[in-house]
């Protein structure tokens, strides 16, 4: 019973930082969109997409371009599902570091933590709250690129390519979500777990953006997550991979089992 | 003097970090650039056969990578990103910190004036800021003018790379202001680093997406300086500076008049 009353608590805590991230989000898709209007007039249709794919790998990765042609919509699309797959990440990393930590850093840890309640029940809940919540932001985020996309789009239709993007991004969600709560959940000083948690996600998108640039970097691009999935072959038609798939559940269970395991051991901070 | 102490030390413990980091994030891509200036050479080639309309849409930014200083306007697009990020982090943290932590009554009991405490809170942050860019300053410029001075290299004026470099400085304040007059909205905030990042990656992101005309420069602190301009003209933006000191003390002035005014959370 009384986990679910916990389940119920921080979906509602959570709801004014949801709506402001949703927000956020909802403006990127809009200006985003309103800037491929500018691009696609600006390249004259098929003969920038030619002059792209001449282009060496390191110059169109350092324009930010990969391999992706910017010209098409569903190239275009790509180019901001990496921003919102950072923004996302890092949404994702800090919720999951601060739905654990924040009895921590509010002192409310005699308060949640005397009920009787085990302490694995309540990292289930939160983790249950969470995941919620990053499912409501990707799902505002697709809904808004879907719902504004007729209005731009002149050439076939591509609501399965971007289905598949936005697929690909949520398994990247779950991982730093579980690696946040991993971290706040070893930590012994969990209110630092939220800054640990955006170092890793920004590092690790830096490092699979810069993979192209050498072959040094791109040596350890498989450490990074955001190399996992291929948005640029998800654009092209190919389906998720099921590696990547797999790789990513297997991880995110991993944290969580290390999260439900650990968490409940530790000496927390009152 | 106390409180100014207390402050950069505890701030001390992520600047060096940053300091790091941004160091290391230069070099990585300055190290990149003999490779990628040779690609974009031989790319300019077939470039130059394409019609002047496409040469138009792409070529500054093309044009730009082959040389030192535009590679570099690339390269301190992210570190500009970084910089912002620590200096919103300690706008929108500093003067937060005590409502949160229920240290409120501890500091401002003290024979201090609010004037003094508060002042005393920025100007640590000032001070460690340009802490941090000094270490980066010395270390890019390092690079830098061994990269310039390459042999075969084409030579560079340094000052471009010291306009260039001073943009951060910018930027970071601008950015610290913002942070610091956000956080003034709130009699408690609960958590500062969802708040600072979005800060700063909303207002990239608002850099970034937004047509970029006259007016809508200065929505985002992250357009005020034209890096391509100081490329070209090795100009000293008057105008952008004097914006970008507007929005700095903007947030000053508010960071004194509310925390001079409120009715501080007390635990």
């Amino acid at each position: 019973m009384f986990a679910s009353q916990v389940l119920g608590r921080e979906l509602r805590a959570g709801v004014k930082s949801l709506l402001i991230w949703a927000v956020a989000l909802l403006f990127g898709v809009v200006s985003g969109m309103t800037k491929y209007t500018a691009l696609s007039a600006a390249g004259g249709g098929a003969t920038m997409g030619e002059l792209m794919k001449q282009m060496p790998e390191s110059l169109r990765a350092l324009l930010g371009f990969g391999n992706l042609d910017v010209t098409t919509m569903v190239g275009y699309i790509v180019l901001l599902v990496l921003y919102f797959e950072l923004a996302l990440a890092i949404h994702a990393g800090l919720l999951g570091a601060g739905t654990l930590s924040k009895e921590e850093r509010l002192h409310t840890t005699e308060f949640l933590y005397s009920k009787p309640v085990a302490r694995f029940a309540v990292a289930t809940a939160k983790f249950a709250a969470a995941l919620v919540q990053l499912a409501v932001l990707n799902l505002v985020t697709l809904g808004a690129t879907l719902a504004i996309l007729p209005a731009y789009n002149h050439g076939p239709d591509i609501t399965s390519q971007v289905l598949n993007l936005f697929g690909g991004v949520a398994f990247v969600q779950v991982v730093f979500l579980t690696a946040g709560f991993a971290l706040a959940a070893l930590l012994r000083d969990s209110r630092r777990a939220g800054a640990w948690a955006s170092v890793l996600v920004v590092a690790t998108y830096f490092l699979d953006r810069m993979a192209p640039l050498s072959t040094v970097v791109a040596d350890f691009d498989v450490l990074s997550p955001f190399s996992w999935f291929h948005l640029d072959e998800l654009a092209a038609g190919q389906a998720l991979s099921a590696v990547a798939m797999a790789v990513s559940a297997l991880l995110a269970v991993a944290m969580l089992a290390v999260t439900l395991w650990g968490f409940p051991k530790r000496d927390l901070r009152v | 003097m106390n409180i100014v102490l207390h402050e950069a030390r505890t701030l001390a413990k992520s600047a060096w970090i940053w300091a790091v980091a941004l160091c290391a994030l230069a070099a990585l891509y300055l190290s990149l650039f003999s490779a990628i200036a040779r690609d974009a050479e031989t790319f300019m080639a077939i470039f130059a056969a394409y019609p002047a309309a496409i040469q138009h849409a792409l070529g500054v930014t093309l044009d730009s990578v082959a040389s030192l200083p535009g590679f570099y306007t690339m390269v301190l697009t992210f570190v500009t990103l970084c910089t912002a990020i620590q200096a919103t982090n300690a706008g929108v943290g500093i003067l937060s910190k005590e409502a949160r932590d229920g240290t409120s009554d501890f500091l401002y009991t003290k024979p201090v004036s609010r004037f003094a405490i508060v002042t005393s809170k920025l100007v640590a942050v000032v001070l460690v800021l340009l802490a941090t860019d000094v270490v980066y300053y010395l270390v890019s410029s390092f690079l830098l003018i061994g990269l310039a001075n390459a042999p075969g290299a084409t030579k560079v004026d340094p000052t471009v790379f010291a306009l260039l470099d001073l943009t951060i400085l910018g930027v970071q304040f601008m950015m610290f202001s913002v942070g610091l007059a956000f956080s003034l909205l709130f009699r408690r905030l609960r958590n500062v680093l969802p708040v600072s990042l979005g800060l700063t990656f909303g207002l990239y992101l608002v850099g970034a997406l937004m047509p970029t005309d006259d007016a809508a420069r200065w929505v985002s602190p992250f357009q005020y300086f034209d890096l391509h301009d100081i490329v070209v003209n090795t100009r000293f933006d008057l105008g952008a500076w004097g914006a970008a000191g507007l929005v700095f003390v903007g947030g000053l002035v508010a960071a004194y008049i509310v925390t001079l005014r409120r009715d501080l959370h007390v635990r």
